[in-house]
């Protein structure tokens, strides 16, 4: 929201710099975002005449003109204007001007020193001006060609000032909270800088009609009552429609808006003075001496006054004539009704449209207006005759023309006065002051409040423009604003509770795998949680968190784009989009993690929200080759090296896993193997298939494993605290043996025999080589396994050798296996 | 015979053992048992006048004491070199690979700001980023049909049917705080990390996702400058000693007295030298927050505040866009 600084001080004596009334703002709690100065005081800038044109010798689209600016000597300037001749009067910056363009659409100023320079050669001392390069408009068509009265020499500022177009103002974009409606006007603005500063506040002074609902030239019904509370009407004659004076037109221009003609630009000025909405109709233009408030009965189409056609749904509150709609309420008025050249007789609209209603149909429609934004936020109930007088009289004085004697003000119903008491003691516990009572007393009388102190209590009628203040806390705010949050003093110390938190068990373990994981040379990665669809439906396979975690993906219901309008079902999309990126970017070799929620449609007992499984997740993804160095050889990465930390990270939670392995292609992975806990899938190792790596164009494999972090951290809490093991301090006996086993079998079941024959004795049994080949038979292979054997005694030679022998027995009983000599 | 002694002596201190035979010769020459030359003085010591003997004595026995010194030294010095005998021929070669990853700037960012209100009695909370309106939205004092709504472009979730209307994607932590006000009673001291959703065009200033902390404290007896203390505090931690803060009036429809915190930023590009920067959000948890969850606001009173991680980690390290964070590009990523 745009205000005026030459505008504010119409209603407040302020005489602060606009910086300092800009401190002042934000620290009331009206933010200013920015600050812009309009105008200047063109320092530099003379008028010159052009004496001669001549062609540039190097440049077909230059000029060389030599210009005389009441000085000894003329000028030599290079202009590149299509529009120069000589005897035109032009402004002329001259050398060491600084000129300031306006703001661009990022909010950047930029300015140019005026110097003397070669353009292409030829020497140039100056330059002949634009519109826009002054900050007079935003014409760069060519260079402003002064019109009217003009001396050689003097001033461009002195000449702007007899054409009445000099003006200078700083504007404050503020941030306005939607707790504040009544600031969003010039006069609620005034008045909360009235009250820091303890200055008077003057609102200007305001003729009234007499009301008369019946002997009012035109007469005004309200059939929608929920969607409009009041509808004052008052009428102007024989207007002449023009454009509005300089002074108007500039405070308009200085706020950003417009200006169109006298009447359109008085509304405009009212609403931005009063914070009312008004709309001008063309008296003519409305039928049968009516006009109301009704609902549609069903769809419709409507015109606006931009021309634009709307698909007006059942139920629009709109403003009606004798016959047909002519406004969308609150909203924008119609094409039909509009105030145009000819227009002779006005009918000023202002009304209280119910907050809810128009911000519903303006969210419907799509349209947010300068009168919608107010009406959303509720303007002030008892303001509306007052706003439609004020306007009226402008346009009597400015368009020449004469208002009813008598006008129509309509109240359905208006909301009771406001009465807050407020306790002095309440206010100071909860800002933590020590405010007066009196100084209480004044900041909210100075703010319009009425207030009556008795018994420790101060009763304070709320102003009916202040309807966001319901309760004494939003009283407390108000007194602590306008004291000064800057005021309220901090406390030297600070007291804490007989009580220290402790560190959380998801957090101990989330730092125990980010020490691990960042120490294996794994980097954290974030990624959107938001992807696409494609992405959503490939990635949510059943193997990823088990079946009992399966459903549908999740949608969003209003997108920005396409691409971002699925939940993710799983971390491996964001990690395979990070794999990618980094690959084409010459970065071949990655190792990354993702912790994050994941989402998929369902019912289980775990749910915060019916219907919708939001899950924990850590996601592990590994790609491409360990480089060679002097002392090692590169080492492509694979499957086992993800597994390694995987299950490196789950047995820091539970030993009992049990490994379950898919060899089948499908769409999510190439093939995979499952840890599993007690029927509950831990984790998910495998490498990327096609369907998956197609969605961001990967060739290379990618080693990945999912995480159900959420079940490993309730693992982890149920873990019991860790007792002390007597560490063994009787040797241990190590033997290696070598079994030949089918090429089929799976290693894990051999060494799982291992473990559950081999005795009490038994402390570790370890896979140090794989190998088929020369001295193998065909489909057989070699199995080579440590194992380790120890008590808390010396072992014998001879037991030893009984452990090892039942244990070769099993193999072969289990595996066929044969032990290799 | 003090010549001796005195040449001997000489000797010593000339003496450069280097090998293994010349140790040998060494001890020989001078120690051992048959014709070791200090052992053959200290064989003379009876032979000395009475008077002289004393003195001669110590002077000889310093001699041997030096002597088995050198020899000592001598071998431990000759073992060491011998053990290592396969000296690497170039010690400049790169020591072996321990390659080592990173954390994230976010995750960083997080855990300073977490650890600094831990120290302060926080604990930390968590809840579901997919959220219902009535905690994201409603039991936080946004009515419906409100334009403090409008303040949080809101990603919505399609429904599965039509009892699920109202579900979306939390746009703030604060819900967190309806949760955890559900489940305990005050005291309460809450830290809440996590990820926050808005319905928000990518820019290099805006992402559709960001990282927030959110804390809350009620009790008997907590005010606005309690407030102010404790985020005043933070800034200093997490700024410096010098940070210049500003807590100015705001607008959140869940706190009332609001507030928002700036810091000034120090730009030399600006014409003031610097500018406000906005930190975070805070302010005194609203009555009507508390009057829905049956918690006496009467009695209790308390703060709430919440600011962006991504902001922060922005700020201190002097990353221009926030896209970076989530484009994980390994040149980026090792740099924290």
């Amino acid at each position: 929201m745009n205000i005026s600084y030459n505008w504010l001080r119409e209603y407040v004596p302020v005489d602060i710099t606009p910086e300092e009334l800009a401190d002042q703002l934000t620290m009331l709690g009206l933010e200013v975002d920015g600050l812009t100065s309009i105008g200047s005081d063109f320092e530099g800038i003379v008028v010159g005449e052009v004496l001669s044109v001549e062609a540039h010798p190097d440049a077909d689209r230059l000029v060389v003109c030599e210009v005389n600016i009441g000085e000894e000597q003329s000028l030599q300037i290079v202009c590149g204007a299509p529009n120069v001749a000589s005897g035109q009067l032009v402004p002329v910056a001259t050398v060491g001007t600084t000129l300031t363009f306006p703001e661009d659409e990022d909010g950047k100023q930029a300015s140019i020193k005026i110097k003397k320079a070669k353009i292409r050669g030829v020497a140039s001392a100056g330059m002949i001006c634009a519109e826009d390069e002054l900050g007079l408009s935003e014409d760069h068509s060519g260079i402003m060609v002064l019109a009217g009265e003009a001396s050689v020499g003097e001033p461009f500022a002195t000449y702007l000032d007899r054409q009445g177009q000099l003006y200078s103002d700083t504007v404050f974009d503020i941030a306005l909270t939607p707790n504040r409606p009544d600031a969003i006007c010039h006069t609620g603005v005034a008045r909360d800088i009235a009250a820091l500063n303890k200055l008077d506040f003057r609102l200007p002074g305001i003729k009234t009609p007499a009301v008369d609902n019946d002997a009012s030239a035109v007469s005004v019904f309200i059939d929608d009552t929920d969607g409009c509370k009041r509808y004052s009407a008052i009428i102007v004659r024989d207007v002449s429609i023009k454009d509005s004076p300089a002074w108007l037109a500039n405070r308009l221009a200085a706020i950003g808006l417009r200006p169109r003609n006298n009447v359109v630009d008085i509304t405009n000025y009212v609403m931005h003075e009063l914070g009312q909405p008004l709309h001008a109709f063309d008296l003519d233009k409305l039928n049968g001496s009516t006009v109301g408030v009704r609902a549609t009965a069903k769809s419709e189409e409507f015109v606006t006054l931009d021309g634009k056609e709307r698909k007006l749904p059942a139920g629009t509150s709109m403003i009606v004539d004798g016959e047909h709609m002519v406004a969308i309420a609150g909203i924008m008025g119609g094409e039909n009704s509009e105030v145009g050249d000819n227009t002779k007789n006005i009918l000023i609209e202002s009304a209280y449209f119910d907050p809810p209603t128009v911000r519903k149909v303006a969210k419907l429609l799509g349209m947010q207006t300068d009168a919608s934004y107010r009406f959303e936020r509720g303007v002030d109930p008892e303001r509306q005759f007052i706003a439609a007088a004020r306007a009226a009289d402008l346009i009597a004085e400015l368009g020449g023309g004469k208002i009813d004697d008598v006008a129509a003000d309509v109240i359905v119903s208006i909301p009771a006065p406001v009465s807050i008491d407020v306790r002095p003691e309440r206010v100071n516990l909860i800002a933590g002051t020590q405010i007066p009572t009196a100084e209480m007393v004044d900041i909210l009388v100075r703010l319009g409040f009425e207030v009556t102190e008795s018994d420790k209590v101060l009763r304070c009628d709320v102003p009916s423009y202040r309807h966001d203040v319901t309760r004494e806390i939003d009283v407390v705010e108000e007194i602590a604003r306008v004291f000064g949050y800057d005021n309220i003093e901090e406390p030297e110390t600070t007291s804490l509770r007989h009580y220290l938190p402790r560190t959380q068990p998801e957090a101990e373990l989330r730092g125990r795998v980010e020490s691990i994981l960042t120490g294996s040379g794994f980097s954290e990665i974030y990624t959107n949680s938001l992807i696409s669809p494609d992405s959503a439906a490939a990635a949510n396979g059943p193997e990823l968190f088990g079946k009992k975690y399966q459903g549908e993906r999740v949608m969003t219901a209003n997108a920005i784009s396409s691409e971002m309008s699925a939940l993710r079902p799983s971390l491996l999309p964001g990690a395979l989009g990070a794999v990618s990126h980094n690959i084409n970017h010459g970065q071949e070799e990655t190792r990354f993690f993702e912790f994050g929620h994941v989402f998929r449609k369902g019912d289980v007992p775990s749910n915060v929200i019916d219907g919708y499984i939001e899950l924990e997740s850590l996601c592990i993804a590994m790609c491409g080759s360990r480089s060679a160095s002097w002392n090692s050889s590169e080492h492509s990465t694979d499957v086992f090296d993800v597994k390694g930390i995987t299950e490196t990270i789950v047995r820091l939670v539970c030993d009992d896993v049990e490994v379950d392995p898919n060899y089948t292609p499908g769409h999510l992975t190439s093939y995979s193997i499952r840890l599993m806990h007690e029927a509950q899938v831990v984790a998910t190792i495998g490498c990327v298939g096609g369907g998956l790596g197609q969605q961001i164009d990967l060739e290379q494999p990618v080693y990945f494993a999912e995480i159900n972090w959420g079940l490993l951290v309730n693992l982890y809490r149920a873990k019991p605290e860790h007792r002390y093991a007597p560490v063994n301090r009787f040797p241990v006996v190590s033997r290696d043996i070598a079994v030949i086993v089918a090429e089929s079998t799976e290693v894990a079941n051999v060494v799982k025999t291992v473990r559950n024959y081999g005795g009490k004795l038994l402390q570790s049994v370890n896979v140090f080589d794989i190998y088929s080949g020369k001295g193998i038979d065909a489909g057989k292979k070699s199995v080579a396994l440590n194992i380790r054997f120890g008590a808390d005694r010396t072992l014998t030679d001879k037991e030893v050798d009984k452990a090892v022998g039942k244990i070769v027995n099993s193999l072969s009983r289990d595996h066929d296996a044969i032990l290799r000599q | 015979m003090v010549d001796q002694l005195e040449k001997i002596k000489g000797e010593l201190e000339q003496a450069n053992i280097l090998t293994g035979e010349e140790l040998e010769e060494f001890r020989i020459r001078y120690l051992s048992k048959k014709q070791g030359r200090i052992t053959e003085l200290l064989k003379l010591i009876p032979t000395i006048e009475p008077a002289d003997r004393k003195a001669f004595g110590q002077q000889v026995n310093v001699l041997k004491t030096i002597a088995e010194g050198m020899v000592g030294e001598a071998r431990t010095r000759l073992e060491s070199t011998q053990r290592s005998s396969d000296v690497p021929s170039d010690l400049t070669l790169p020591g072996s690979a321990f390659d080592t990853g990173t954390l994230h700037v976010i995750t960083e960012t997080r855990n300073e700001i977490v650890n600094i209100f831990e120290r302060y009695g926080f604990t930390v909370a968590d809840g579901p980023e997919l959220e219902d309106d009535w905690h994201n939205f409603t039991a936080l004092n946004f009515p419906p049909e409100h334009p403090a709504r409008d303040m949080q472009d809101t990603v919505f979730i399609e429904p599965p049917g039509d009892q699920h209307d109202g579900i979306l994607m939390r746009t703030h932590t604060s819900p967190v705080q309806v949760r955890v006000l559900k489940e305990q009673k005050p005291p309460v001291r809450v830290i809440v990390p996590g990820r926050v959703y808005r319905n928000e065009s990518i820019s290099y200033k805006s992402y559709c996702l960001f990282h927030q902390v959110e804390g809350l404290y009620l009790d008997e007896g907590v005010s606005m400058a309690d407030l102010k203390h404790l985020l005043h505090m933070f800034s200093r931690t997490i700024f410096g000693d010098d940070v210049v803060m500003r807590f100015r009036p705001s607008f959140f429809p869940f706190t009332e007295p609001s507030a928002e915190v700036d810091i000034w930023w120090k730009d030399d590009s600006h014409p003031e030298g610097g500018r406000w920067l906005e930190i975070l959000g805070s302010g005194m948890v609203d009555p009507n927050v508390l009057d829905a969850l049956d918690i006496d606001s009467e009695k209790y009173t308390g703060y709430a505040f919440g600011m962006g991680i991504e902001r922060i980690a922005m700020l201190k390290h002097g990353i221009p866009d926030i896209r970076l964070l989530y484009e994980n590009d390994l040149r980026f990523l090792s740099q924290f």
